[in-house]
């Protein structure tokens, strides 16, 4: 069993060794290769993660953004421009639809955000965003103008205009949800912090193990080199010269050159023949 | 000198490295596939290619000659560490190319110094690993290759003779590949005993295994933030004690000690000098701690005495108490401790016993032919006569050992450290002791120092491994022919 397992790994023939030799190179070149794209691999998962969710959070915050300056826009059209109850109607609906996107956005904001470190934010968010809905719910519904005919039936209270209710009620409220969208932008583009902090880690351990394997290659590459030189290159070399000497001063060829393999019967084999001319 | 052979002999060292990193890879494999596993495996396998390709090539030499010994013994330290940082640095964390480089260089060296601040952070398959480069270098990885290939023949001998320290080749009385057999027994069974023995104590199958290989490579790698300290058990530090005692005893002793043979450790001169020191400096260092108050109780500070007196002479560095509160008395005898160290033809590092021994007597007979100018006086180590080569190579290598100390300390010094830290680190890294005192006391590490620090702490821990002329050597190498 041992002899078969000898026989099996004994390497003795140029042929045999450079095959294993160039085999090694090519595994460990394969394996480099094989080592670079699933690291890769690794490093463009989580860059597409991290991508993935900044590009979710500005999305979202943009849809926020959106439904926040529809309903403004509404709202100045109505409060300020005309203020008429017939032009209301006409507005309600885009009112309502910019009402249900901001909710709805606020609320996905804020779920997001539950999973990070700014829980709080999350509800500064919604509560603004809600109070600024509510708002925009009340002029549609005429409690604004409704509570104004009031104030305009009792002359012992100064009646607002809607142009002044929307610069002292809804702008401030308008504002302060806009500022807390800017928030949560900043905020989520923070929380991503660790995740890029990986994507870092994960970029230096992809970069690792193919510089380390490149580094093996080089190495086993100058060995090659080395071996060649001496095992074969060399030997050659030596019997040329000393074939070369003999062809020409008919000095004696050197039967003692170190070599092994086919290059030693090589050699044994000129000698025979340089014998079977001198006889 | 062959080239081709030198190369050969490193690559079947390379093997025996590859074989241990999947040894380790199998114990990530077993705790859940840990984040150690993949740069384990995949440092198993570079290693192992690098270590075949010269055999493709190079056929084995009958007859090794002794400049290729010395290149095959430094080389294949050299090229260990290098290998040895690949999990490391593929594993990534706080092993930077400086910090995995510093923390093989200890492991093979045996030194125990480290780098990392959080030692529990890292998984199971890396720490066994640390152990396990601590266990290699421990006996040399030459010696261990040498053992794993059986049909080296008559080239052992001239390894045996580089590896093992000069005095440690005078005192062994055997032939080389009966140096081997020995030196796998010793090892390996006090390897076996000490984990079972620690396993008895209370300690889980993993940390018996890792603190003994670290114990009997007088390397003193925990796998603990707090060391030993951690267990905070009289029994632990007693058997981790008895362990490194005896790895720090010339192995040779020891199996004639197993076997009956009559140069056992009672009869030993270097061992009772080495034991003995042991035992005087713990008594002394325990009274001076009583008295100071560091601890209330006399058992208590024999304990941690005792524990850290062998910790350090025996080269390990396992900790169970900050020194660098201890009395300034207790500090110099350590130092002192630091320097002469454990027994040559053992796993330990440092001036050896042997040499200090062999020192103190030239002084004395010096004294003595001042009183006689005609006596005739000869230095004798257990009853043996040590020619003068061997009294010239002790004083040699003691003023050798003293400059690279001092030197040492300069690099230290110059990039800021107190004379403390700087003295001490650069004692410690030459005798492969680990922990010094001041910045790199028993509690505390080397992370905080700069780069070119950590690269002159592991050239230091080469320079003694190597036993400074093992180094040396290599320096020469183009004039060897």
């Amino acid at each position: 069993m041992i002899k078969l397992f000898k026989k099996i790994f004994t390497i003795n023939s140029v042929t045999r060794r450079m095959r294993v030799a160039f085999m090694s190179l090519l595994l460990l070149l394969f394996f480099s290769g094989a080592i670079s794209l699933l690291e890769l691999e690794r490093v463009s998962q989580d860059t597409e993660e991290i991508l993935l969710a900044s590009k979710e959070n500005v999305e979202l915050a943009g849809d926020m953004l959106t439904a926040l300056n529809e309903q403004n826009d509404v709202m100045i059209t109505l409060a300020v421009a005309s203020g008429k109850w017939e032009v209301i109607k006409s507005y309600s609906q885009r009112c309502e639809e910019s009402v249900a996107q901001l909710s709805h956005s606020t609320s996905l904001a804020q779920r997001k955000m539950k999973r990070t470190e700014t829980p709080m934010a999350a509800d500064t968010l919604v509560m603004s965003a809600n109070r600024v809905n509510e708002l925009a719910v009340s002029y549609i519904n005429g409690d604004v103008h409704r509570s104004i005919a009031m104030a305009l039936a009792d002359s012992t209270r100064v009646a607002p205009t809607t142009h002044e209710w929307y610069v002292n009620e809804y702008k401030p409220e308008y504002e302060h949800t806009a500022e807390q969208i800017t928030k949560y932008m900043t905020g989520v583009h923070n929380s991503l912090g660790p995740e890029v902090n990986n994507l870092s880690h994960t970029a230096r351990r992809a970069v690792t193990p193919v510089f380390i394997s490149l580094i093996v290659m080089v190495v086993i590459v100058i060995m090659f080199y080395f071996f060649i030189t001496h095992y074969f290159v060399r030997p050659i070399l030596r019997i040329n010269r000393s074939l070369g000497d003999y062809l020409t001063y008919k000095m004696p060829f050197d039967e003692g050159i170190g070599c092994r393999d086919e290059i030693a019967t090589l050699r044994d084999r000129i000698a025979q023949l340089i014998n079977k001319f001198t006889k | 000198m062959r080239v081709h052979v030198v190369i050969r002999y490193i690559g079947m060292v390379l093997q025996f490295i590859a074989a241990f990193m999947l040894l380790s890879a199998i114990v990530s494999m077993l705790n859940g596939y840990d984040s150690a596993y993949y740069p384990l495996l995949l440092s198993s396998f570079l290693t192992a290619l690098l270590g075949l390709f010269p055999l493709i090539f190079a056929d084995k030499a009958e007859d090794i000659k002794i400049k290729e010994g010395y290149a095959i013994v430094v080389g294949s330290w050299l090229v260990a560490c290098v290998v040895g940082m690949f999990p490391y640095l593929i594993w990534g964390g706080e092993f930077t190319a400086i910090n995995a480089w510093f923390e093989s260089v200890s492991g093979f060296t045996t030194t125990g110094s480290s780098i990392l601040n959080d030692i529990e952070f890292l998984p199971r398959g890396m720490l066994f690993w640390r152990s396990a480069s601590a266990w290699i270098g421990g006996v040399g990885v030459v010696m261990f290759a040498l053992v794993i290939l059986p049909s080296m023949g008559r080239s052992r001998h001239m390894l045996s003779n580089v590896e093992l320290s000069t005095i440690a080749k005078d005192n062994f009385h055997y032939r080389s590949r009966v140096i081997i057999r020995i030196l796998t027994m010793v090892y390996v069974g006090l390897t076996v005993i000490t984990t079972l023995a620690l396993k008895v104590a209370g300690m889980t199958w993993f940390d018996s295994v890792t603190q003994a290989m670290s114990a009997c490579g007088t390397c003193g790698f925990s796998t603990k933030n707090l060391s030993i300290g951690f267990w905070d058990s009289p029994v632990i530090e007693g058997i981790l004690m008895v362990a490194m005692t005896l790895s720090a005893i010339h192995f040779g002793v020891l199996y004639a000690t197993m076997t009956g043979r009559r140069n056992n450790i009672f009869r030993s001169e270097v061992v009772r000098t080495f034991i003995g020191m042991m035992v005087i400096i713990s008594l002394v260092i325990s009274f001076s701690l009583l008295a100071n108050g560091t601890y209330s109780s006399w058992g208590e500070s024999l304990r941690h005495s005792a524990f850290q007196v062998v910790s350090i002479t025996t080269t390990s560095g396992f900790a169970t108490a900050d020194t660098n509160t201890w009395t300034p008395l207790a500090v110099i005898l350590l130092i002192f401790l630091s320097v002469v160290c454990g027994c040559a033809g053992s796993t330990s590092g440092g001036m050896k016993v042997d040499r200090m021994l062999i020192a103190a007597k030239i002084i004395r007979n010096r004294m003595r032919v001042q009183l006689h100018p005609n006596a005739v006086i000869r230095t004798k180590v257990d009853g043996v006569v040590q020619d003068e080569g061997v009294l010239s190579l002790v004083l040699t290598f003691i003023v050798a050992y003293i400059m690279v100390a001092l030197l040492g300390t300069i690099v230290y010094a110059i990039f800021g450290l107190d004379l403390t830290t700087s003295f001490t680190a650069a004692i410690s890294c030459i005798s492969n002791v680990g922990p010094g005192f001041g910045e790199v006391g028993s509690m505390s590490n080397f992370a905080d120092l700069p780069a070119v620090l950590k690269l002159n702490s592991t050239l230091l821990m080469l320079v003694g491994r190597l036993e400074i002329f093992g180094f040396i050597q290599l320096l020469f190498i183009r004039s060897w022919g």
